[in-house]
């Protein structure tokens, strides 16, 4: 196993209490005691979630990039998360066992010590095929996640760009005099942990442009931020969610909700995740608990938010940031769906950026 | 009228001498003859310097020495040696454009720069002498300073892409700031006086608005007025954004204008078609300056030739080559620099929402400092990874936070009014107004700002915030006030800035000028981190918004200005 400091390889009669023989310092894993992760796997998914350790992410960003890791470490013949579609998937296999199953009968007839290996890869095709449902869903649950970094902060120290909520932001003292001001642009969210995102990697004031979380959040500036908002009629909300069923109707409340933007001349853009969008992050759906309200949930998207949720943190910061930046300068020509107010750019189906790459099947771009 | 110049490689102007006054002077050297005389040389013919307390031979010089422009005390003109000597007991009330030296008796001096920073004065001690001069490198030519960088003015330039403060790149020579009286006798110098325009308080009580933009129009006319005079047709650059258009507005009322705008050619963005309109709209004599990359590029040291300070605005060489077109049609050159800091032009409401949110999770005290930091899109972020280590070490240990925090911190105002103080002595103190001045000076034409007059300042002070920002609206009470000057389309477009195309520029015609200059010069200095460097040069990994462009531009800027002065 390769120490990530020194790069010295080193065989496990050589270590002794996890450190490396060389530098002495601490491995965090060790795959041959069932570890899931190297310390080298680990970085790299760390490099990735990152965007090579320019983008500040948050623990459920590298939650998922981890769940990506384990699924293409264990990504082989026919694994729709490497790229394939599960209809794909399936046909391909069927097919092959099909064929496969033709040729046992021809083999046993004709040629019969061959029928044994090829009953074997038979059964085999049958055992992927039973697993091409579970696929869909994320490898590890959040518990592991936080597990594996709590082993790795351990022998590493905290990740260069993880982002920690502070327990409770306190309220701001703000000056009366901003009631005056207003900002063009605004980013409302479905979760806090989008606003830390974003805040931390310093859209709001890069883009000149508030982020509010609809579940109140920044506490201490919500309702301020909220007036000043009102207050402009030029302003454009740009509405970003998980693929939920309290996500794909946000910008719809945002549009007509009276505690929101409806008659205040607002346009409200909606560039967040739907279940158009799915397909490409399968292997990282979670199931979703039964739904209290699906009656205002578009048909098409019924089925698959009934069992499945896909949170925007699946997509790595970079590309939610990417999209955002895209959605403001091209907005000039949105897709206009649900009234005069709302604009839809989910149908749009270009991938996030033309530099995003994921060697991982990762599937870092939606839209 | 209208016509259209390609501005092809012409002559070096590096090597010319000002064609403007410039000042300098000694305290206490013994050999004060041959120190002044290579002053002089850099100085130019123009030069007037004074020099007291070597001998006790009577000295010829006049004890008083100036460089001003459109001065005036209580009403009346301020342009002569005895104007300048009945004006030194006054000199708080002393409006308009001046740096001045005076001695009252032999061995002592004084020095004054006026209260918005439209002239500049850089100083240093040798043993128990003391020189001044308009120029760092009058200053190095005495020979008496010695030529030592100084690590925090280079920390503070990448940051800001100038050198806020006294800091000079050369350790021991210090600039005088705006408002300061200085005094030097001997080895003791101190400043006596402070009178800067930034440290008026403001007033926040309401006020009527048809009252305050009359107030304001009538101010905007007055100064114009008086920046517009001159022997000589005038000129003025025209961006065809609202300040620039309303000074060419106002000046037009007055007689035959000039007016030039920038474009540097297919298939870079300009703002040609504003600039256009306003021209029209107010019958200027209007000519499109081209800028190739090539001429820029041919005359980029001549440029950072003439900056004392190295400023790292890409506009810097298309200022030069804009000031020498002017100085064909004119003797005085009006600008519109000024709208934007004191009348709350865009950065302001970034720093709203930097005040709102914090920095990420980051709230300590030096958040909001950071975020001003951050504001000027250089590269504040990456020094950690791109100076050298043992420089990054010294850095932390004072963040170049701690010089902001002062100005954030005044209570006397709310964030838009110290943003405005912050930004009237950065911006225009230490950046905009110290670069007119520099660059004009080979042509032998003067910069005017009237947006940076003292009565434009002293009254954008004094407004309340809500009549710099109105909702989302920058500069409310500036654009209402010019309503009957300028078409609804110059007065409601939204602010761009002049763009200056340096990501195409270090793709392609500049790339080979920027590794030279980076690799080959400024790598080996020890300075910088060359694999910073070589990263920056290819675009990899760079994050989310990487300001190639920017940076490159930075860098080549500091080279060319290390190697100038030697260092």
């Amino acid at each position: 196993m390769k120490c990530i400091r020194c790069n010295h390889d080193s065989k496990k009669s050589e270590r002794t209490a996890d450190v490396c023989p060389n530098c002495r310092k601490p491995f965090a894993f060790d795959p041959t005691t069932g570890d899931a992760f190297t310390d080298q796997k680990f970085a790299n998914a760390l490099e990735r979630v990152s965007s090579g350790g320019t983008v500040r992410f948050t623990v459920n960003n590298l939650y998922f990039e981890l769940s990506r890791s384990i699924r293409a470490g264990s990504a082989g013949l026919f694994t729709p998360g490497a790229g394939r579609t599960e209809q794909d998937a399936r046909t391909a296999i069927t097919i092959t066992l099909a064929l496969n199953v033709a040729f046992v009968f021809v083999a046993a007839l004709v040629f019969w010590p061959l029928a044994i290996p090829l009953s074997l890869f038979a059964a085999y095709l049958l055992h992927r095929r039973s697993q091409v449902s579970s696929d869909r869903t994320v490898a590890i649950n959040l518990g592991d996640a936080n597990a594996l970094l709590a082993k790795w902060t351990h022998a590493h120290g905290s990740p260069k760009g993880l982002i920690v909520r502070k327990d409770a932001p306190k309220p701001k003292a703000l000056p009366p005099d901003l009631r005056h001001y207003s900002f063009d642009r605004a980013v409302i969210t479905d979760t806090a942990e989008t606003v830390d995102m974003l805040v931390a990697n310093n859209f709001h004031f890069e883009n000149n442009c508030a982020i509010l979380a609809v579940t109140g959040y920044p506490e201490g500036v919500f309702k301020t931020v909220l007036a000043m908002l009102r207050n402009n009629p030029r302003l454009r909300v740009y509405a970003l969610h998980d693929a939920s069923v309290r996500g794909v109707t946000l910008a719809s409340e945002l549009s007509h909700s009276p505690h929101w933007f409806q008659g205040t001349g607002a346009t409200v853009i909606d560039v967040g995740l739907h279940v158009a969008h799915v397909d490409a992050f399968r292997g990282s759906w979670e199931v979703q608990s039964p739904a209290a309200d699906l009656s205002r949930i578009p048909p098409d998207s019924y089925e698959w938010l009934s069992q499945y949720s896909l949170p925007l943190a699946v997509v790595r910061p970079e590309q939610t940031i990417k999209r955002l930046f895209r959605a403001m300068t091209q907005e000039s020509d949105p897709v206009l769906v649900t009234g005069a107010e709302t604009m839809l750019l989910a149908s749009d189906t270009s991938s996030f950026s033309s530099d995003a790459t994921s060697s991982d099947g990762g599937g870092d771009s939606f839209g | 009228m209208m016509r259209r110049v390609v501005l092809t490689k012409g002559d070096s102007f590096a090597n010319v001498q000002p064609a403007r006054r410039r000042i300098g002077g000694i305290v206490g050297a013994a050999e004060h003859a041959s120190v002044l005389e290579r002053m002089h040389q850099v100085l130019g013919p123009h030069a007037q310097l004074i020099a007291t307390g070597l001998t006790r031979e009577p000295d010829l010089r006049p004890q008083i020495t100036f460089d001003s422009d459109v001065c005036t005390l209580e009403g009346r003109s301020v342009n002569t040696v005895d104007e300048w000597r009945r004006a030194l007991p006054l000199l708080s009330r002393v409006t308009g454009a001046f740096a001045l030296a005076w001695s009252p008796e032999p061995g002592l001096l004084y020095l004054a720069r006026d209260r918005v920073g439209h002239r500049t004065l850089y100083y240093a001690s040798s043993g128990s002498a003391f020189v001044f001069a308009s120029s760092i490198r009058a200053l190095l030519a005495t020979g008496l300073v010695a030529r030592t960088l100084d690590e925090r003015a280079l920390l503070k330039f990448l940051t800001y892409a100038y050198v806020p403060g006294k800091r000079t790149l050369i350790e021991g020579v210090s600039e005088l700031l705006p408002g300061e009286v200085l005094r030097a006798q001997g080895s003791n110098v101190a400043i006596v006086d402070s009178f800067a325009a930034t440290s008026a308080s403001a007033s926040q009580e309401p006020s009527d608005e048809l009252a305050l933009t009359t107030d304001l129009t009538r101010a905007l006319d007055t100064v114009v007025s008086a920046y517009a005079s001159s022997p000589m047709p005038l000129s003025a650059t025209l961006s065809g954004g609202i300040d620039s258009s309303l000074v060419v507005a106002l000046a037009a009322l007055r007689g035959s204008l000039h007016t030039h705008s920038i474009t540097f050619g297919a298939p870079h963005k300009d703002e040609l078609e504003w600039s256009g309109l306003v021209a029209a709209h107010c019958g200027t004599d209007h000519t499109i300056v081209e800028i190739p990359a090539q001429t820029i590029l041919a005359h980029f040291d001549d440029t950072m030739a003439w900056l004392d300070k190295p400023n790292g605005d890409p506009l810097t060489v298309p200022n030069a080559l804009l000031f020498r077109e002017a100085s064909k049609t004119g003797t005085h050159v009006l600008n519109g620099e000024g709208g934007d800091p004191c009348f709350g032009g865009p950065k302001n409401l970034p720093m709203l929402l930097a005040s709102l949110y914090g920095e990420g999770d980051d709230d300590e005290p030096n958040a909001l400092p950071r975020s001003y930091l951050r504001s000027h899109l250089k590269c504040f972020d990456d020094l950690g990874e791109m100076v050298d280590g043992d420089l990054a070490a010294r850095a932390r240990q004072k963040p170049l936070e701690d010089d902001i925090l002062p100005w954030l911190a005044d209570d006397s105002r709310d964030l838009v009014g110290q943003l405005m103080a912050l930004n009237v002595r950065f911006k225009g103190g230490h950046h905009i107004l110290p670069k007119v001045d520099a660059l004009s000076l080979p042509f032998g034409v003067t910069p005017r700002s009237p947006l940076f007059s003292d009565t434009l300042v002293d009254l954008a002070s004094k407004l309340a915030p809500e009549w710099k920002l109105r909702g989302s609206v920058e500069k409310y009470l500036l654009k209402r006030s010019v309503t009957h000057l300028l078409p609804d389309a110059i007065i409601n477009r939204p602010k761009s800035g002049m763009m200056v195309p340096v990501e195409a520029w270090f793709q392609g015609p500049m790339l080979a000028f920027a590794k030279e200059r980076v690799l080959d010069g400024l790598a080996p200095r020890g300075l910088f981190r060359r694999e910073f460097l070589e990263r920056l040069l290819l675009g990899r990994q760079l994050g989310l918004r990487p300001r190639r462009g920017v940076k490159l531009w930075l860098l080549v800027t500091l080279e060319s200005h290390l190697r100038q002065l030697g260092l």
